[in-house]
Formats: C-alpha cells, structure tokens, sequence
C-alpha cells in the first residue's frame, strides 16, 4: 500500500443549468495528486479544466453545481463541506493562482497588504508581522526590492510581476497544494519562462503539489509529472508526462500533438489539425464523445453506442498507470509511435 | 509638514521614512486638483469651506443667544451688524451662522447615517444576490416611493419637531439613491477577478465586502452623499419655513418664513438666510460633481464632453449615478 494520496477526486459531476439546457461541464473525472506530484489536466476551452479546478475549492461559479463525486482532501471530503471548513482549507493549505494577473489583483489596496490580508485569514499575527511575512515571500519569488514594492499598487507593476504577486499570495500560508489555473496564459512568452522557473523552484524548495491547468503543452513538458487530458468534460488519458507525450494512446491526444509544431521533425511536415470542432456540453455525442471526429472510430459500435472508460480500461501491459479512455488504445499506440 | 505639498487635497501622512504618497494618489490628486480648478470647483469648494466655517464657527465669530435682541430693530445692514437686525432687533448674521450649524448638523448626521445603512444594503443586496437582493430592492423600491416631505410633516406632527426627530427620519429615509447606486456597482464589482482570487484565499463574505467591495464603492458613495445632504438642507429648510422646525433651534428656513410680512421694508431679513441655503446647497452640489469629474477619467481628460455632460439643475450634476434612479420632484421653498 502507498501513501494515501493528498487529494483524490472520485467521479466528480459538475453541471450548469442554463436556460439551453443542462451544460455538462465535469462529467465524472478521477485523479489522484501525491505530495509534491504536479499534475498537469491539459484540454481545449470548455473541456471542463477550469471547473474541475474550482470544483475542488467549492467555487464553482453560478449557476454551476457540483452533482456527485467526492473530493477527498487528505481523506476529508471537501463536498458538502461547511463554509467555515472550506474557507479554512483554501487560500491556506490550498493555493490559487489565476489566469489574468491583470484583473486578479484589487486596484485599491498596495500588494504588499494583499499578500498579507491572505495571511491574517489564516494566522493569528499583527498587521505587521503578517507585512513582514508578505515581504519575504516576495523575496523568496524573486521580486526585487521586496520592501520598497510591497507598498506599491498593482497597476504599477508589469504584467509578469503581477502573476508573481499572485503567486505569492497563493504561497503565503504555505500551501501543500497549489492550484494554477493557466498561469501563464495571460503573459508573454519571455515572461512565461519566468514564471514558469518561478514555479519550478517553488516547487523543488517548498515540495508543495501542484495541479496545473493548462493547454499549453510546452508548460506540461516542462512541469509535469503526471499529466491527464481532458475532452468535452471527461478524462481521455491519464499517465506519467512522458508515456502520454511519447506514446499517446488516445486519439484526441494524439490529435493534439500532432497539431503542434515540433523541432525534431523534418521542415516540410505540415501540422495536422483535429478535424470537425468540439461538441455541445449540452448535447453529447453518444458512446465516446470524441468519435465524430475520431479517425480511428469505428461507428456504429463500439464508439457511437459505448462510452469506454478511463477506469477499468484494459490494463496497457508496459505501464499500470498509463490508461486511455479508448475501445482502441492499443491500436492507437501501435500506430501514434509509427506516425512520428 | 515633511511630505511635501505638491500632493493637492490628499493628506496622506505615513510614517517616518514613508514614501511620498505612490503615484495611485498622486494621480488622484492631480485629477482632483484639476476638477477643483473649474469654475464650478472654485465655487463648490470654497462655498463647503464657508459653510462648515460657518457651522462650526458660530459662537465664535457670534458668541451669545441668537434669539436674543441686540440692537435696534429692522436696521439695514452696517458697520454694527452686517447684514442687519430683525423685528425684534435680532442680529441676522449672527442668526445665519447659527442657522448654518443647524443644517450642517442636520445633513451631517443624516448623511452618515444613510451612507451606513445604504452601503450596507447596497452591497448585501448586490453581493448576495438572490432572494437577499430581491428582498433588499423591494424595501429600497418601498423607501423611493414614499414622499419623503409629507412623511416628514406627519412624523414632525405626531413626534414633535426636535432636531434629533428630524435627523433620524431623514437618515432613515435619505438612503435608497445610495442603495442602488453601490448595489450596481457591486454587481459589478463581483465578477472581478480579483473577488473570486480573494475567495479562493479563504477570505470569509464580511471580510470580501469590508476590504474588497467598499474602497471600490466609498468614491462613488460619497458623490451621492453630497446631493443627498443637498436635498436634505432643502428638506429642512421647507419643513421649518411652513413652522415644523425645530423652535429652539435657529434655522435658515425659519429665518427666511419670519422674514415674510417684512419682505417691503427689511430686504435683508429674507435675502441673507435665503443666499444661506443658496450657498449651502451649491457647495454640497457643486462638490459632488468636483469629486465625480476627478473620479471619471473621461469627464477630466475631455472638456468638451464634460461640459456637455455637466447639466444646469443641481440635482443633476451626476448624470450616471441619477440614472439608475427616477428624477425625484425636489421640495421647494414654498
């Protein structure tokens, strides 16, 4: 038996009621995060990433609500939590890092007292101490002048230091796991790299667990060591970073890395785009969501008629932990490692 | 004063060592500098300061009773008394600065009793939302429609006429506009990405609406507050010009309805309590709109729009919020 995991989410449904209809957004997803595992869910817009991520702090916005599952956070269940328990859990022994810098961070208040109001939530201290504590933890990030630009006001930062500033009140209160919801979406590309190092010794000096939601696949390369990809709500393929990027065995994934450009491929190969475009949240396909625009899928049965699950899918014989939610994860494989 | 005086309007004292107020202050200062500099600034501003120098000055600059003679009666303005004496040879100048303390104690606290109970409201309504929000509309609706004037003739005809009677119905009743005004904002304000990060720190609702909403909305708040003492010095005025104000009180609407059957032979006994209430309400009106152009970046940058924007009627002065709400006929002195 191993370490029980540090947060295990079951089978988590969440759903918006929209006046369209009900919109699907998690439709039963599993994961497990270790201590100091980073686990990347990667996925196009509206494939449930940034919901499950709220779903596990209990802020799913309206009119979202979480329907069945379980999101056990060191054992506890954190769904039908009080307010008061969730609270507690969140901002201190998790952290959230946002998307948008930009707009993250109140106008109104210097960052320096930012940082330390997420401390006063949690700890008892004085004004003060909570300041002097915020001052360090900007230190600790690599915000130059930690003092002097603690008393400064968003606006008077760049873009890449506000994601910094974020990061810190994320990191405050120590947490065990910190969730960074595309945390480098809203940057440039030199500034994603600093951030992205930021995050990395983040990582290796305080062994804090990270999620990372993320559909930036460079970010997972250089991050991860888990990686689960998600399409149209549900988990299609979950293993190590490097099983999924070497030897995909979801079509969708292999759609996806074959829709980048790579530097080890010849010149002339063109970039094959996923065909067709994602489906309705409201109104799925039936069998495997994915099968429309599958070229492996093979209708009307199995892909049309049965959902395959990511759960019990056949064992792959060269890794336990690396499974695809596919009828022909084997084939997919076989082929994917001749494609490239 | 060591932190130099380039900061226009801002008192931003801190510390030893502190440094000079960040730009966030500067900027708002310069903006605020730049409203001030208007015509309608000039006049706004330096009217406030002549009212509440006046409220607060009164037996300073006037010491003794203000019902009492201290001349002779009906002179016109001179050396002695400048704006003249009454029928019972009461010094008008010195009955105007009392008057003037007795309104701008009246809209003081009317004022901040409604910015407590409309911000409260305002933002629970419109953090909420919900069944909360609803609730909270209909009661604010429920205070609009009431006719504030006549409320306050039946409350000053079955309480009594006591100042105190008259700051606790007009405090109770003066503040649905601000409601409505910081429950938009709020609504607004809770989609920003900076309230969700604040929840996901564990910051508990109180805390959200204390630290995160109100700095956003207190700018805004205190731009209605002026037009809503405003109407409140109007209120107060009309209530005791018809005899309903306080009888141990001077008050400025009492001094313009006592000077009535004298109106041929002592000008000055209804001209100086009645440019009182002129000025009074000018300096509320015309700072709210001052501290409104230094608020809206487009008002103080583009003249042209400003001025277009920038409506005769006091009550008006702040086109954007007075939308949210219907035009309220203004009680007039009768």
């Amino acid at each position: 038996m191993t370490e029980s995991p540090l947060l295990s989410v079951r089978d988590l449904r969440t759903t918006f009621d929209t006046e369209a209809g009900v919109v699907q957004a998690v439709g039963g997803v599993s994961f497990d995060i270790r201590r100091g595992e980073v686990l990347a869910i990667v996925g196009e817009s509206g494939s449930g990433k940034s919901v499950t991520a709220m779903s596990i702090v209990g802020l799913v916005p309206d009119p979202g609500r979480i329907e069945a599952g379980q999101v056990l956070w060191k054992g506890r269940d954190l769904i039908g939590a009080s307010g008061r328990q969730l609270r507690a859990v969140r901002g201190s022994e998790i952290g959230v890092i946002f998307q948008d810098p930009m707009s993250a961070l109140n106008p109104v208040h210097t960052v320096g007292r930012q940082i330390a109001e997420s401390i006063l939530i949690h700890r008892r201290g004085t004004r003060r101490q909570a300041m002097e504590r915020a001052i360090e933890v900007m230190t600790s990030i690599g915000i130059p002048q930690a003092r002097r630009r603690a008393r400064s006001y968003p606006f008077e930062f760049s873009g890449g230091m506000r994601q910094r500033v974020m990061i810190a009140i994320a990191l405050a209160n120590e947490p065990d796991l910190l969730i960074a919801d595309e945390p480098t979406t809203a940057l440039d590309v030199t500034i994603q790299a600093q951030v992205v190092s930021t995050l990395q010794e983040i990582r290796a000096r305080t062994g804090a667990a990270v999620l990372l939601i993320t559909h930036d696949l460079g970010l997972v390369a250089a991050m991860a060591d888990q990686v689960a990809v998600m399409y149209a709500g549900r988990m299609v393929e979950r293993g190590s970073a490097e099983e999924v990027f070497q030897r995909p065995r979801h079509p969708y994934t292999v759609g996806l890395l074959a829709s980048l450009p790579r530097l080890d491929t010849a010149g002339n190969d063109r970039l094959r785009p996923i065909l067709g475009s994602p489906p309705s949240l409201i109104d799925l396909p039936s069998g495997c969501a994915f099968h429309p625009r599958c070229p492996y899928a093979r209708t009307p049965v199995p892909c049309a008629s049965e959902e395959p699950p990511l759960e019990g899918a056949a064992a792959i014989q060269d890794d336990a932990g690396h499974r695809a939610a596919c009828h022909f994860a084997p084939e997919v494989a076989a082929a994917a490692v001749v494609g490239s | 004063m060591p932190g130099g005086t380039d900061m226009a309007g801002t008192e931003r004292t801190g510390g030893p060592g502190r440094q000079q107020s960040g730009p966030r202050h500067g900027q708002a200062a310069v903006a605020f500098g730049r409203a001030v500099r208007t015509p309608s600034g000039v006049i706004g501003v330096s009217f406030l300061v002549v009212a509440i120098g006046a409220a607060l000055m009164a037996d300073t600059i006037a010491p003794g009773d203000p019902f009492a003679s201290s001349g002779p009666a009906l002179r016109p303005p001179s050396a002695d008394h400048l704006m003249g004496t009454d029928n019972f040879g009461r010094d008008i100048a010195q009955a105007v600065l009392y008057g003037m303390r007795t309104s701008m104690t009246i809209v003081f606290w009317v004022v901040a009793m409604s910015f407590v109970i409309g911000v409260a409201v305002g933002m629970v309504s419109g953090y909420l939302g919900g069944w909360v929000d609803d609730l909270l509309s209909r009661l604010t609706e429920v205070f609009q429609s009431i006719p504030l004037f006549f409320l306050a003739l039946l409350v000053v005809g079955f309480f009594g006429s006591g100042v105190d009677n008259l700051i606790l119905l007009l405090g109770f009743t003066s503040w649905e506009l601000l409601a409505r005004v910081v429950r938009a904002e709020t609504l607004s304000l809770r989609e920003r990405a900076y309230m969700e990060a604040a929840r996901s720190s564990g910051a508990s609702t109180v805390r959200i609406l204390l630290r995160h909403v109100l700095p956003n909305v207190a700018p805004t708040a205190v731009v209605v507050m002026a037009l809503v003492g405003s109407r409140v010095i109007l209120i107060e005025a009309a209530l005791s010009f018809i005899g309903l104000g306080d009888p141990n009180q001077i008050s400025l609407g009492y001094l313009v309805s006592s000077a009535q059957p004298f109106l041929r032979v002592a000008w000055w006994m209804s001209i100086f309590p009645g440019l009182a209430i002129v000025v009074a309400v000018l300096a509320l009106n015309l700072t709210g709109d001052v501290i409104n152009d230094a608020l809206d970046p487009r008002r103080s940058s583009s003249g042209r729009r400003g001025r277009r924007r920038r409506s005769a009627a006091g009550t008006e002065a702040v086109p954007d919020l007075a939308a949210s709400t219907q035009a309220q006929p203004e009680p007039r002195n009768p």
